[in-house]
């Protein structure tokens, strides 16, 4: 082949995978802007006002009993002061299954330590499959706290296991080194409250806990990262809840409940055979399916979406780690795309075919090589002078201040809705970081979800995801965290 | 216009738009946080008045509050107060916040613009069982716009007893069509208590069965044992979760002509049903209802077994003695009775 053959090739590639990168940054911006606007008119409809002791009295007589299901691998160091903060959690009737998924560590010593427990005999149920469990551990002065020792099998099966041993209609799913809201279940139970029989699942608000100050399992002080890494994810956070989970909950379309907090009923669960063992996207998967099987039945349901923050999570603070945490995400949501791809863009799937899934394909499967392409193509093409270097940069400029405008318009979203930032300051930053972001951050996320993509197309089992964490900020009175994991 | 120019105008516009939103949002901040700060510290200190006053049994401590939002203040410290504290504590409390005018500024702020506003008045008001009160909840029930702040309202009248005719509830709900609510099914429950004869006449109305299931669920929950043999049909009824709801119903009155139902329940096509039924057998404390129980033992349902098996435990000795008996045998049920006893025993293997 020629130079001039390969060179007319191009000339002729170019111009529709130019017009694919317009076309899919537009699409994205489109879907930005009515996200935003269903987000505003949800949180302007909210009636219920949010003191604590209003939520008790409306809803502790009626709330179902729920089985906090928290799935612990190599977490000696945290969990027992994790769990004693569960078990404090205000709310009428719970309990808390702790699953020790074959841990390495101590794990499971330092929770018979710190609880005193002893073996116990519960029989439960085999609904759904995972590995073999060795015992079950309780304390009759802790009657709420249950502790399961089992087989390694990673997040999913663990919690597969909980499933099966908890006895309640509803039951949490609740990372161990996550901390909750004392009121969280009050606050997410709501939908179950008052549409019991349609309600599946509700997802809450995931906030990230870097800079702030966590004293006895409780958030104390809400402050923000003092370093650039985690500040970018508060603002990315801030715009995925705010915006984004809290439009698809008013299109009825939720596809995704974090897997740091998530309500589900059991029974609905079970009927999907619970979590997937093999994805790093158990989380999405299992939500995917529930969509499946209702739509399938025919059954009316609702997944829904709460947008109070409820659990307050550490994000990564070295590139190492986030670039493991997003690859794992972009990797969970491939792998569950391309597992139910025939729910994309299909009528029969209704709002979860069309918009859930056409979403997915825009953002999570299209998106990526695109916007690299993107970043790749407009840059060369005006290089060897085939584009006047002002398309470029306006593009550039276009794209930047819409995300910029998109931040802004989630910072006024939880201004006037949450307040959680306690200073005029805070919102200052936030939006400084909201303009930085563009500058290197997006880019670099974009090539961690075409790493992403390339480890879904070779292929590889899911398994805990290892995540170093540096400890939550103490109450200055406070002895040091001795968090290493 | 080039493309050009039209691409940087938009820019241009969003980027100013951004700043300007920014910049209105920080000076709001600075201002909410200031009013924040006099908000906290005037509540901290009306706090502290109040409770020297109910400390000190006179009223008279507190220095008359005046303006709107003090009072504001005073209603919602008196709400956090009024569960928590009893007999003549309460009493002066209830008479303080009523010489100082919360209850004048609840009722105006029943016609707030706010729907959250409306619903805090709603809260304020509720400890006041009043002419004026119970009318402004009446006409909140009847004409709010916001379903949360009627079924607030419905609330608020149902606890003190004095519950509006179930056609008015209804009414204002916009009907029974989400009657699966646990909301509602506890306002329901409310007004059972108050007037059972208006559920006994909505089971009879031929409801659907979300409906016929709260009714019995209200029924149940109030104690109304002139219910029982509409409660006993409805254990035959086609719908499922009518079935359960009827065994549910019995399990709270505990009436021994359950007797028949519950044995009947034991043999029940759904899953559900049978499980309600053997929990029913324990909660009456269904002695002759031990021999169906232990048949139960085998149900492949773990549900069921389990029910089944809480059920015995509840039964005294006869039941335990059955638990026993079958738990040296072999098979699912003596496997369930094993680890039934062995929880039981609630203490370690």
């Amino acid at each position: 082949m020629t130079d001039l053959t390969l060179f007319s090739i191009v000339m002729v590639l170019v111009e529709p995978v130019s017009w694919a990168v317009i076309a899919s940054g537009l699409a994205q911006n489109a879907i930005y802007t009515i996200q935003l606007l269903l987000a505003y008119r949800h949180l302007a409809r909210r009636s219920h006002f949010e003191a604590a002791d209003n939520l008790w009295r409306q809803y502790a007589e009626v709330a179902p009993p729920i089985s906090l299901l928290v799935p612990a691998y190599n977490e000696q160091a945290t969990i027992v002061e994790s769990v004693r903060s569960l078990l404090a959690l205000r709310y009428p009737h719970f309990e808390v299954i702790v699953i020790n998924d074959g841990s390495k560590d101590g794990t499971l010593d330092a929770l018979i330590t710190g609880f005193d427990l002893r073996p116990t005999r519960r029989s439960w149920d085999q609904a759904v499959p995972h590995q073999a469990v060795h015992g079950i551990y309780g304390n009759p002065a802790f009657p709420s706290l249950l502790v399961v020792d089992k087989d390694n099998g990673g997040k999913a099966d663990a919690l597969n296991a909980g499933i099966n041993i908890s006895r309640m209609p509803l039951f949490c799913a609740v990372d161990a080194d996550s901390v909750l809201e004392s009121d969280a279940l009050l606050r997410c139970v709501e939908p179950f409250v008052d549409a019991p029989e349609e309600t599946i699942a509700v997802g809450g608000t995931i906030r990230l806990a870097n800079g702030c100050t966590v004293a006895d399992g409780q958030v104390v002080r809400v402050g923000l990262p003092t370093t650039l890494l985690p500040l970018f994810q508060t603002m990315e956070y801030l715009r995925a809840f705010l915006m984004g989970r809290l439009a698809w909950s008013e299109m009825r379309a939720v596809t995704l409940i974090s897997g740091a907090f998530g309500i589900f009923r059991r029974d609905a669960a079970i009927d999907v055979n619970g979590y997937r063992h093999d994805t790093v996207g158990e989380d999405f998967e299992i939500i995917v399916k529930l969509h499946r099987a209702m739509i399938a039945a025919k059954r009316p349901y609702a997944v829904r979406f709460v947008p109070e923050p409820v659990c307050w999570t550490e994000a990564p603070s070295s590139l190492a780690v986030l670039r493991r945490q997003r690859v794992r995400w972009q990797r969970g949501a491939l792998e569950t795309f391309f597992r139910h791809r025939t729910m994309a863009l299909s009528p029969r799937y209704g709002r979860i075919g069309l918009l859930g899934f056409g979403h997915m394909l825009i953002v999570d499967v299209l998106g990526p090589p695109i916007e690299a392409l993107g970043y790749i193509l407009l840059p060369s093409l005006w290089l060897v002078g085939l584009l006047d270097s002002a398309y470029p940069l306006a593009f550039f400029a276009l794209t930047c201040v819409f995300g910029i405008f998109i931040s802004v318009s989630s910072l006024i979203l939880e201004e006037l809705e949450l307040r959680r930032f306690p200073r005029a300051r805070d919102l200052a930053i936030l939006f400084v970081i909201a303009v930085l972001e563009n500058f290197g951050y997006r880019q670099i996320n974009t090539l961690w979800r075409i790493e992403g993509w390339w480890r879904f197309l070779r292929g590889t089992r899911g398994q805990w995801g290892v995540m170093t964490r540096q400890g939550f900020t103490p109450r200055p009175a406070d002895p040091p965290s001795n968090r290493l994991d | 216009m080039t493309a050009l120019a039209v691409i940087w105008l938009v820019s241009s516009a969003l980027a100013g738009a951004s700043l300007l939103f920014m910049a209105g949002l920080i000076v709001r901040r600075v201002f909410i946080d200031r009013a924040t700060a006099r908000r906290a510290a005037r509540r901290a200190e009306l706090q502290a008045l109040v409770i020297a006053a109910i400390d000190s049994a006179c009223s008279s401590s507190i220095p008359p509050v005046t303006s709107q939002d003090d009072r504001r203040i005073l209603a919602e410290i008196g709400r956090e107060l009024v569960d928590l504290v009893r007999g003549e504590d309460r009493a002066r409390l209830l008479i303080l916040m009523e010489a100082n005018g919360v209850v004048e500024t609840a009722l105006s702020d029943m016609t707030a613009g706010s729907a959250r506003r409306r619903e805090a008045a709603i809260a304020h008001l509720a400890p006041f069982n009043r002419d004026d009160v119970r009318s402004a909840l009446l006409n909140a029930l009847r004409r709010d716009p916001v379903p949360a702040v009627r079924m607030s309202a419905a609330f608020a009248l149902a606890e003190w007893g004095e519950p509006p005719p179930l056609p008015v509830i209804v009414e204002a709900l916009g009907g029974l069509d989400n009657a699966g609510s646990l909301r509602l099914r506890a306002l329901l429950a409310l007004v059972a208590a108050a007037s059972p004869l208006e559920l006994v006449e909505l089971i009879r109305s031929n409801a659907s069965p979300s409906v016929l299931a709260a009714a019995l669920h209200a029924l149940g929950q109030s104690g109304t044992l002139g219910a029982i043999d509409l409660i006993l049909e409805a254990t035959a009824h086609a719908d499922v979760t009518v079935r359960a709801e009827a065994f549910m119903a019995l399990a709270q009155l505990g009436h021994p002509d359950a007797e028949r139902a519950i044995l009947g329940g034991l043999a029940d096509t759904a899953w559900q049903v049978r499980g309600q039924a053997a929990s029913c057998a324990g909660q009456i404390g269904l002695i002759s209802a031990i021999p169906a129980l232990e048949g139960a033992l085998s149900d492949p349902q773990w549900w069921v077994r389990l029910r089944v098996c809480e059920a015995l435990g509840k039964l005294g000795t006869a039941g335990i003695d059955a638990l026993k008996r079958i738990a040296k045998g072999t098979g699912l049920a003596a496997q369930t009775a094993q680890l039934a006893l062995a929880e039981a025993g609630g203490a370690p293997s």
